[in-house]
């Protein structure tokens, strides 16, 4: 697999990714540049891969994982992963323009649990089906699409409740 | 709640990425390729190491395969102790026809000879008739020195 190849069709996208999960700009860098390690390293493994965008996601996400682990031990470590590190996942990559409603509705998307807040993410930004979405976080789709209408209608009630 | 999703996920699409820092693409790129130099195993060492063990694999069983068809060959050849499962079943029955006052290690080593007289012999109902007045001849005179 060509890595600058790969990179220009993921790359990004990853890091803004891992950003998202881990809440900080440094450490998503060493783990995406973990993650190309990887990719670097897997050669019979890219020609079984069917579904390359997923399996990119994937990776990426075992490689956060395992980063928080090795950071924090690993029972502190597994309480952040299921707990979310990125607790302001989404203003780590995101800013709202000049609109009072969009900064309400960044604010509330980071207080949604870690599970429904990497759902969201997933499928509105990344574009992830959730097929997709459930075969990255090793839940079933059915799972990934209740835990994404769980989040959305948290963030519609939450924003009618501020109005 | 279509159109709440709908509004929900427009809103959040509006949301701009922050850009992410400059020169990142190069530094990853960079590691990763000194990462796939740096390999202790590389991917043609994998292949070759997979190669190497299907090939060991193949002359291990191979080998265990000559040497049981080689064995019984030889086995064969020197008339030893390749008894058919009948002759097996004959002995049994002769030492029930016997059942001669014998110590268990002359008993076993009778059976032995029993048995490599059974088996040696195709036609067994004869082998049979043969070594049961053999083996009578042998308890009736008992006498270790006789018994080869």
């Amino acid at each position: 697999m060509n890595l600058e190849e790969l990179y220009g069709r993921h790359g990004e996208n990853l890091h803004r990714y891992l950003v998202f999960k881990l809440g900080s700009a440094e450490d998503a860098e060493d783990v995406l540049q973990e993650t190309f390690c990887r990719f670097a390293r897997y050669t019979v493994r890219w020609k079984l891969v069917r579904d390359p965008r997923n399996f990119v996601f994937r990776v990426a996400r075992n490689e956060a994982n395992r980063f928080l682990r090795r950071a924090l031990g690993r029972r502190e470590g597994e309480a952040m992963i299921v707990g979310g590190a990125g607790r302001e996942g989404f203003a780590a990559v995101f800013t709202a323009p000049d609109e009072p409603s969009l900064a309400l509705l960044l604010r509330l998307a980071d207080g949604l649990p870690a599970e429904q807040k990497e759902v969201v993410f997933l499928k509105v930004f990344e574009g992830l089906t959730f097929k997709e979405i459930g075969s990255v976080c090793g839940v079933s789709a059915n799972t990934a699409a209740s835990r994404y209408r769980y989040g959305i209608a948290k963030l519609r009630e939450a924003r009618e409740g501020k109005k | 709640m279509g159109n709440d999703l709908d509004d929900i996920e427009k809103s959040l699409a509006r949301l701009v990425p922050k850009p992410g820092p400059h020169g990142l693409r190069q530094r990853i790129i960079g590691h990763a390729l000194k990462a796939r130099k740096k390999a202790v195993v590389t991917p043609r060492m994998r292949a070759l190491a997979g190669i190497c063990l299907v090939l060991t694999s193949i002359v291990m069983v191979g080998d265990a395969v000559v040497s049981k068809w080689q064995s019984g060959r030889i086995a064969a050849l020197l008339g030893g102790p390749v008894v058919s499962k009948p002759a097996g079943e004959e002995a049994r029955l002769l030492w029930v026809e016997l059942g001669a006052d014998l110590g268990d290690f002359d008993k076993f080593r009778r059976e032995g000879i029993v048995l490599s007289r059974l088996g040696s012999r195709d036609d067994s109902r004869w082998a049979f008739f043969e070594t049961r007045d053999w083996l009578k001849g042998m308890i009736d005179h008992e006498d270790t020195e006789n018994y080869y």
